[in-house]
């Protein structure tokens, strides 16, 4: 019964890990999209093309909201 | 004393188009789209600096075809969980993780695999050698850390020429080419552009025109 209790308890703190884990891992892919959408931002000043800047801005925006999302997901399921 | 017969001036076709081209010497031809990579006289696009009366005459980025390695790392990577889900299948065993873990990481792997394609995407993009009927503009960024912006004026370009070494160079028709310019600025080297030989002519077209060449 020791035993099995011990494995369990184990089994959650090897998943609380993983929750810290993935949460931080989250995080800094979080940071780097942020870097990606100034990144984009500043070379739109420097050229400008009618369609294709809006689009790559819509698409980094997208990324970061999908990515906060997936890190709330994380921080309530896990 | 006044003339009688007067010829009439029949506007041929080919007077009226030599015409029409001296209006605008450099009539707009299209716009630039997402994975446009070559574009003559393209309209909708600014650069920073750009002067006043400065034409866009030649619009570059890399070929296409270069961004090939990347997208085939990233489809390894994308169909490699469904391999490895076979395999531990054909064992009989499979990952000791909740659901929800597996999900999750499942999700996180992809929008890595998602971010590695869009950060290749807008370094390609981004690389960008315009050439006006002023100047070639050279626009760089890498990786996201690296980020140039370098220009010269035609009047101290010297020489033109471009390589193009290797099959694939020659199956899609892609080059680098080299400005050399005077003095002690610095050369410009546009990196696997399409039809080499066609920017060649235009720069060679653009030397020619300008006065002070």
């Amino acid at each position: 019964m020791l035993d099995f209790v011990e494995i369990f308890s184990n089994f959650v703190s090897s998943l609380i890990l993983f929750k810290i884990f993935f949460l931080t891992l989250s995080l800094f892919y979080t940071i780097f999209l942020l870097i990606v959408l100034k990144q984009v931002n500043s070379m739109n000043a420097v050229i400008s093309e009618e369609g294709p800047s809006a689009v790559l801005k819509s698409v980094a925006i997208i990324n970061i909201a999908l990515s906060v999302a997936l890190f709330l997901t994380g921080l309530v399921i896990l | 004393m006044p003339d009688l017969f007067v010829a009439e001036h029949k506007k041929t076709e080919k007077a009226e188009k030599i015409e029409e081209k001296k209006i605008s010497s450099h009539p707009k031809q299209g716009k630039v789209r997402l994975f446009t990579s070559f574009r003559e006289n393209p309209y909708g696009i600014v650069f920073r600096n750009q002067e006043e009366g400065e034409e866009i005459i030649l619009f570059l980025k890399k070929h296409i075809a270069t961004n090939i390695p990347w997208i085939i790392k990233a489809s390894v990577a994308g169909v490699a969980p469904f391999f490895i889900a076979l395999i531990l299948g054909i064992l009989n065993t499979s990952i000791p993780l909740p659901f929800n873990y597996i999900l999750i990481f499942g999700v996180f792997y992809y929008f890595a695999i998602f971010g590695y394609v869009f950060l290749q995407f807008i370094t390609w993009f981004f690389n960008i050698s315009l050439i006006t009927n002023q100047r070639v503009v050279d626009i760089d960024f890498s990786q996201l850390v690296f980020e140039s912006v370098a220009a010269t004026k035609l009047t101290q370009i010297e020489d033109v020429s471009y390589h193009q070494i290797g099959v694939l160079r020659s199956i899609f028709d892609y080059g680098d080419v080299s400005i050399q310019t005077a003095g002690a600025a610095n050369n410009f080297i546009s990196l696997a552009v399409p039809h080499p030989e066609k920017v060649v002519e235009i720069l060679n077209d653009l030397i020619g025109e300008n006065p002070n060449a």
